[in-house]
């Protein structure tokens, strides 16, 4: 499988290279069209298998000749037993061709083996001259790797997502080239200023970031994430462990079966299952079987359930109580749901809700198999659920998520999705985690708890939704009982520019690499209070003590020394009074600010007795017409908070 | 979702009754708590009455099961028994074939059951009876009608019919769809 894919991107960079070669030459393109295009395209394929295949040894060898500082020769005669392998196949598949076709063919490959030693020769020189420098020789040996990839990229053609082209062609020396960037980087720190040779983390990262991205099928954006999110030791190990998957894994339907009878039923059909670890009672993983494990009549009869073993965390994060009221807000395909139904033992009621109908079928059939008897299959979006469900003790909400923690089980996550992508779960995810929270009821005894969890790593999806609830809703993240708390890491309180609430560190993540299971983030809620925090609403009218009106104890001694001035004008028709439409208020808003100063430069320059009615005529509003007739009443009736002065309030920010 | 009729509660208590016999009553009375029969979309749900009022908060349309589906009524209203009622059926069955490892498979593939296969029987059971279907190990795979009387089959070919086949739990796989 791996192999073939490899070759599928091989063939791709191939494409582009000739794509390059046909500007260089530009003579020959003519005869060359002739040539059949199918017939020059297979041949390539050979040409390549044949150079993919003798690249780990050679790659091997490469490195163990530079070793020594003086064996380059060594290794161009290696490079030449390369090419000369190459080309004994070359002539071999040429053998099917006409003569004519045969002899061009061998005239370009000749003139592409001219320079492709020439560069080689190019690059070996720069290598022996940077070793006269004298850097210390173990250094050197880490680092050549690289310096020659570079080197040679400067003398071929770039590729998108900075691989050199040479480089894209030699899986083997990618690999190597990430081996040793990750080597160098992980020892960056301690290395001093001679052994970096000039070289910058950054640039080195981008390399990095570039190679992975080739060498393991990531989008560049997506790669760059991870090495962000892991260190690059940890990232490589990350993206090695998603080209595997994670064992099989099946829960025991304990409200059936015991997991010891079940093992041995198992057993006897021919599977060989073991327990999946100390964190779990009802967990097997199954090691090999003989039978399709998921149609068994023990499967079928809802014995037992397959179930990522990630997926047990969430519910035994959960725990739910035998007679609480649960919803499960994602349900389908009833995995967590029918483990939940297991730890109510039937009692209780279990809301299950999922948004897609086609999914609830299976969520619904499921239910049913395993005999979960209590359950009520709810087709609604989850955002609507808080309008029609009564209050409950807990809330399951295992979150629409961008999937970037099961690559091993989907690989079309690596190039779908992206940075953007997790930005745009998130919201949804927020909404949905404040319906949950929402769904709660705090006060319940036994419970007021809520769990979220998503199947993906990125920080966006996980920590930075808790954050956003743990600002709108009396919520706290707490520590899981339920599990050890020595299993799984942390939840991050910090990521590159971004804080978290400190409590998340409660939260934990699980990681393919470490755990070997799926991706995981797992965070649990318990909610303090039902009362929804809102802004509190300025309240502005003039019995509040807070609000500050502006009178005359507002007026200073300095502003009275420095009267304004106004020129004698018409003054402008007054507008609309005091209880004015909001509407009205908030269009003039604009105009206000503009004139604010000017307002209480004019306020000082009055005598106070005068303020209440000069006011309004300062020329405030000069489209209303109909305001000259209110304008009368309005210092009648408010007295000294004349229209213009309580919009002031606002404007000056008085007191709230 | 609503109470059945006169009609619809005969037809439905009719058919368990083949299976189940006088323990229908144990359905209907049952110490824990009351529990109903309710129509759904043409679907009979049995559940608790404090589930059936949880299940009153979610409007109608987006309700899709509430406890247990016990059977359909067709387009010409007759009452069929699904598979998801097998977990009440199997608690309470009256008459049970336990089928060897060999006919489980052929079964929940959808197949009647053969004398071949047949590895253990409830003592009497009478022609046209419907049956509970076990493996060996006491597994519930589905349920049946027999073909033949005890009697009779102990004197039939071994590849004779003994139990026609009419639910089992391979529908989860085959037709997941039409479930529910």
């Amino acid at each position: 499988m791996k192999k073939q894919r490899d070759l599928e991107r091989l063939k791709q960079v191939l494409l582009r290279k000739q794509a390059d070669r046909a500007t260089e030459e530009a003579e020959e393109k003519k005869e060359e069209d002739d040539i059949d295009e199918n017939g020059e395209a297979s041949d390539e394929g050979e040409e390549m298998e044949g150079q993919s295949a003798s690249h780990a040894p050679v790659g091997g060898a490469s490195r163990g000749a530079l070793k020594s500082l003086l064996d380059d020769e060594a290794e161009e005669d290696e490079d030449e037993d390369e090419d000369d392998e190459d080309e004994d196949e070359d002539e071999e598949d040429d053998d099917e061709f006409d003569v004519e076709t045969m002899e061009k063919k061998s005239r370009r490959l000749d003139r592409k083996r001219q320079r492709e030693e020439e560069e080689a020769e190019a690059a070996a020189d720069e290598d022996y001259e940077g070793m006269q420098d004298g850097a210390p020789a173990d250094d050197e040996d880490m680092t050549l790797n690289i310096d020659d990839q570079q080197d040679e990229g400067e003398g071929g053609a770039k590729l998108s997502g900075g691989v050199t082209m040479k480089g894209a062609f030699d899986l083997g020396a990618i690999k190597q080239r990430i081996q040793d960037t990750v080597m160098l980087l992980e020892s960056w720190k301690t290395m001093d200023e001679r052994a970096r040779k000039g070289r910058k983390r950054a640039d080195l990262m981008a390399q990095l970031t570039a190679d992975v991205s080739s060498f393991y099928g990531y989008g560049p954006e997506l790669a760059d994430y991870f090495l962000k999110l892991f260190s690059p030791q940890e990232a490589i190990e990350f993206f090695e462990t998603n080209e595997k998957p994670r064992p099989v894994t099946i829960r025991t339907n304990t409200l059936k079966i015991k997991r010891r009878d079940l093992a041995q039923n198992l057993i006897a059909r021919g599977a060989n299952v073991d327990p999946i670890g100390e964190w779990t009672k009802v967990g097997l993983t199954v090691l090999s079987s003989s039978v399709p494990i998921g149609a068994t009549p023990e499967y079928m009869s809802g014995y037992y359930m397959l179930q990522s073993a990630s997926s047990f965390l969430p519910v035994m994060a959960l725990a739910p109580q035998p007679g609480e009221k649960v919803v499960d807000m994602a349900a389908a395909p009833g995995g967590k749901t029918t483990y939940i139904g297991q730890l109510m033992k039937s009692s209780g009621i279990i809301f299950a809700n999922d948004a897609k109908k086609d999914r609830c079928t299976s969520l619904a059939a499921n239910l049913h198999r395993m005999g979960i008897l209590n359950s009520i299959v709810v087709n609604m979006d989850g955002r609507k659920l808080a309008e029609h469900l009564p209050k409950v003790d807990r809330v399951l909400l295992d979150a629409p998520c961008s999937g970037a923690g099961i690559i091993a089980r989907d690989a079309s996550v690596k190039v779908k999705r992206g940075p953007k992508d997790f930005e745009e779960h998130s919201v949804l995810q927020k909404e949905l985690l404040r319906v949950a929270v929402d769904l709660v009821d705090a006060n319940s005894k036994t419970g007021g708890y809520i769990v979220y969890s998503t199947c993906s790593l990125s920080v966006e999806e996980n920590e930075a939704v808790l954050d956003h609830i743990l600002h709108i809703r009396h919520v706290k993240v707490v520590p899981i009982d339920a599990i050890d708390p020595n299993f799984g890491v942390h939840g991050l309180t910090r990521f590159r520019e971004r804080r978290f609430h400190p409590s998340i560190d409660n939260a934990r993540r699980y990681y393919p690499h470490v755990h070997n299971m799926d991706g995981f983030f797992v965070a649990k809620l318990k909610k303090e209070s039902n009362v929804i925090p809102s802004r509190i609403k300025k309240d502005r009218r003039k019995h509040n003590e807070a609000v500050q009106t502006w009178d005359e104890s507002n007026i200073t001694a300095d502003m009275l020394e420095r009267p304004l001035t106004f020129p004698d004008k018409e003054p402008p028709p007054p507008s609309a009074s005091a209880a004015g439409a909001p509407s009205s208020a908030k269009k003039g808003k604009k105009k206000h600010k503009g004139k604010h100063q000017q307002q209480q430069a004019a306020a000082a320059g009055q005598p106070p007795a005068a303020k209440g009615k000069k006011r309004p005529s300062d020329g405030e509003r000069p489209r209303d017409a109909s305001g000259v007739s209110k304008h009368g009443k309005v210092p009648k009736k408010g007295g000294k908070g004349s229209p213009p002065f309580k919009r002031r309030k606002k404007g000056g920010g008085a007191g709230q | 979702m609503r109470p059945l009729t006169q009609e619809e509660t005969t037809a439905v208590f009719e058919k368990l009754a083949k299976y189940i016999g006088e323990n229908v009553m144990q359905l209907v009375e049952r110490p824990d708590e009351t529990y109903v029969f309710r129509l759904h979309k043409d679907r009979v749900y049995y559940c608790s009455e404090s589930l059936l009022k949880m299940a009153a908060c979610v409007p109608r349309k987006e309700l899709l099961s509430c406890g247990t589906c016990i059977g359909k009524f067709t387009k010409t209203h007759k009452f069929r028994i699904t598979i998801t009622a097998l977990e009440y059926l199997a608690r309470y069955a009256k008459y049970k074939v336990w089928v060897k490892q060999g006919g489980e498979q052929t079964f929940v593939y959808g197949n009647h059951i053969v004398k071949r296969h047949l590895a253990r029987i409830t003592e009497n059971c009478p022609k046209n009876t419907g049956v509970v279907l076990l493996s060996q190990n006491d597994i519930p795979l589905g349920f049946g009608v027999t073909a033949r009387s005890v009697a009779e089959m102990r004197s039939a070919d071994p590849e004779a019919i003994i139990v026609f086949h009419q639910a089992d739990v391979g529908e989860y796989l085959r037709s997941e769809g039409d479930i529910l």
